[in-house]
């Protein structure tokens, strides 16, 4: 006979030899809450909340005209936007953080108005710049602009030109859209480009948060902590932007409905614990026994697990040619989850290492059979130095925002991992933080990419975001309502900072309409040398910058000089001498600005190396407004 | 020297591999498991996948992947091996890819 009944110590029933009393705990009744005397009592009242957020995100919106009216973008020195902006770009950043921080203090949460907040925060913060600046920036934005012209002009990637169009995918797709809505540049998608990625972006941190941290107001805590930390700028138009995208989405498949505990079997997940009397097993037998336990199975229906295959699948194929490391960073994430037993379908890693494999082996054979010290690292100088020490010169304004990008990133790591010990004491489950490190390991073990080190903070930035916000609301939970304004009050600072170190490099990043119509205007009159072993040295800028290449890649190359001459700006002279010598050089106000925030060097430093060009005899101006020129050589047609 | 035109074999066999194991994760989440048993369809498709797997990965081999790894082991220059006489590495005129701006 077997018990059918639990007692507790003390119940006053004594031990009966036929019904002994049990080890199981007793059931314990859960006290019943005091039930109203007016069963139809209304809910809370919301009172000021229902409009505070609504007012405050349109005054936000209300506010970007005037900061995009009163901002003078001649000003910029090395300090970048942040000190050119005026009240109104300040006040519309103030609003945005406020109407998010109303809305999350609301008594009843509305989830379209926290979207629409968290939108007009993102606005008024990452994209800025796309306010108040009249057309992109980031000369690599333009130069990628340049790649899909390139494609749309050929339907092929050109060979010899850049390595990058041995990942052709993101250049193909806009070549692709670009010819079906009939459009002949893409400049305005540049422009704004930043903005609606990073939404993108958010939306699959919340998406992952609410996996991760349950609760209502935790997610969206967690999807400001990731715009508010990014000051990464890999959101300008890029494959990496949308290789995050694809990134972001894989992960969420994995941690939300294929997500999958290696649970006791009472159900209850992490290290199974030993009753207190009984001695303590070791680690190693515990990890045997965790190891050794099957995860179980999500609790979807077959056909939308197959679905959900079948699109993370389709990431995970489309991401192989669309960026260099992503592709790594995901299946290094997706290899962690299954060694753990956290997610369902492992064949997804097979799909994703055979995309990688043979895409790089068979369609990149040309690429590794003439650039594997790019893979090997051989011949590059060291991550860390290249990465980070390398970074910090320039200006007094210079120098302070490059400390700053150093800096955030750490603490970012550092609340991170005080929300790693957080998830552990309540989840005991250390798998976030470890997805979190896998891509840092691919910045350890090559280097690829002279800044990657800080960059690739980008990949483990969501699950660091994510970690942050338990560490804030284990805080806030034991603290109350004084670290809630407390936090608010933080945020607000965040966003500041945030503002301040996207737009540190504005005077030589922006870009201005005048210098992209001077490009176009220069590669439509320049033609195509027969003389030259590469396309690359056709037009030249003085310096890796402005819109250089946004058109005629296939005819006028990049914009830069190989070898000893890739920066012409150190040494012009030398290098426009030679019967090799490029058909036309540009220069822009953003070059200027860089030699002199930057390097250091003294005001009108461009226009004499325009003298010195035109008194050699080689070269005649073919256009001149301020810092902007260009010239052409001197045998070329009129 | 490898032979390019067989790299269509290598794409065929990576499609392949793709759709069987489409089939085994349909027959694995739509099918009846029960507890400690796995189907005959099952272990069919596994059987079937891993024979393609291995398949591939020799396709691979022979199209370029021995050469590469080889190279990156010895520190050699592939090109030559590929195509015969040819640009040294780095020599193919095209900037490295960066992380970006």
């Amino acid at each position: 006979m077997t018990s059918t009944h639990t007692r507790g110590e003390g119940s006053g029933v004594q031990d009966d030899p036929i019904d002994p009393r049990t080890t199981a705990l007793p059931v314990l009744l859960r006290p019943t809450p005091p039930v109203s005397s007016s069963p139809g009592a209304p809910p809370a009242s919301v009172g000021i909340f229902r409009w505070l957020s609504p007012a405050l995100a349109l005054l936000a919106v209300a506010l970007l005209p005037v900061a995009a009216a009163t901002t003078d973008l001649d000003k910029l020195d090395g300090w970048g936007l942040a000190k050119i902006l005026g009240p109104a770009a300040w006040a519309a950043l103030l609003c945005a953080v406020a109407a998010c921080v109303t809305e999350l203090w609301s008594p009843r949460l509305r989830i379209p108005m926290l979207g629409t907040a968290t939108g007009v925060l993102i606005l008024c913060s990452t994209g800025l710049p796309s306010v108040v600046e009249p057309v992109a920036r980031f000369s690599t934005a333009w130069l990628t602009a340049g790649f899909v012209d390139s494609i749309a002009a050929t339907g092929v990637s050109p060979q010899g030109v850049d390595a990058r169009f041995y990942w052709p995918a993101f250049f193909a797709q806009w070549a692709f859209f670009r010819d079906a809505g009939g459009a002949t540049q893409l400049d305005t998608v540049l422009r704004w480009f930043p903005p609606a990625v990073v939404t993108v972006w958010t939306i699959g941190i919340y998406a992952l948060a609410r996996s991760m941290l349950g609760g209502t107001r935790a997610p969206w805590v967690a999807a400001w902590l990731f715009v508010g930390l990014n000051w990464i700028q890999q959101d300008y138009f890029s494959p990496q932007a949308t290789g995050i995208v694809l990134m972001v989405t894989v992960l969420t498949f994995a941690l939300g409905p294929l997500a999958t505990r290696r649970t006791d079997p009472a159900g209850v997940p992490g290290w199974p614990r030993a009753h207190e009397d009984a001695p303590r097993l070791s680690v190693v037998r515990r990890w045997m026994v965790s190891a050794l336990t099957p995860p179980n199975r999500p609790t979807l229906p077959p056909r939308q697990l197959l679905l959900i295959y079948f699109c993370a699948a389709l990431c995970l194929v489309a991401a192989a040619p669309e960026h260099q490391i992503t592709p790594f960073a995901i299946v290094g994430q997706l290899i962690l989850l299954a060694v753990v037993g956290r997610f369902r379908g492992r064949g997804l890693i097979l799909v994703g290492t055979v995309a990688i494999v043979v895409f790089i082996l068979i369609a990149g054979r040309q690429f590794w059979s003439t650039q594997l010290g790019l893979i090997t690292g051989s011949g590059d100088q060291g991550a860390l130095q290249a990465g980070v020490a390398n970074r910090l010169i320039g200006d007094q304004g210079q120098i302070i925002v490059k400390y700053l990008q150093i800096l955030v990133p750490g603490l970012t790591w550092l609340l991170a991992i005080v929300g790693a010990w957080t998830y552990w004491k309540r989840r005991r489950d250390l798998v976030p933080i470890g997805l979190a490190v896998v891509p840092m390991v691919f910045a350890a073990v090559q280097s690829y990419g002279g800044e990657l080190i800080l960059r690739i903070v980008l990949y483990g930035l969501p699950i660091l975001a994510i970690l942050a916000t338990d560490a804030l609301r284990a805080l806030v939970r034991n603290r109350g309502r004084v670290t809630e304004v407390f936090l608010a009050v933080g945020m607000v600072v965040m966003f500041g900072v945030l503002v301040l170190i996207r737009g540190g490099n504005d005077s030589y990043q922006a870009v201005y309409p005048e210098e992209v119509a001077l490009y176009r205007q220069v590669s439509a009159q320049i033609p195509t040398l027969g003389d030259k072993n590469t396309p690359s040295a056709q037009i030249v800028a003085l310096s890796g910058l402005g819109p250089t290449g946004v058109v005629g890649l296939n005819q006028h190359g990049t914009g830069v000089l190989l070898g000893s001459c890739a920066d012409l700006a150190d040494d012009p002279i030398k290098c426009t001498q030679n019967d090799n010598r490029p058909a036309a050089i540009v220069s822009y106000t953003s070059i200027e600005k860089q030699g002199v925030y930057l390097y250091g060097k003294n005001p009108g430093w461009s226009l004499a190396i325009l003298q010195q060009l035109v008194a050699s005899g080689k070269y005649v101006i073919t256009y001149q407004d301020g810092f902007n020129w260009a010239v052409k050589r001197t045998d070329l047609p009129a | 020297m490898i032979n390019e035109s067989h790299d269509v074999w290598v794409w065929a066999a990576a499609g392949l591999l793709l759709l069987l194991l489409a089939a085994r994760a349909w027959v694995v989440e739509t099918g009846r498991a029960r507890l400690g048993r796995t189907s005959r369809q099952v272990k069919t498709l596994t059987g079937a996948s891993a024979l393609v797997l291995v398949g591939l990965v020799t396709l691979l081999g022979v199209q370029g992947g021995s050469v590469l790894v080889s190279s990156i082991i010895n520190k050699t220059n592939p090109y030559p091996v590929l195509y015969g006489t040819g640009p040294a590495a780095g020599a193919a005129g095209a900037p490295a890819p960066t992380t970006g701006g």
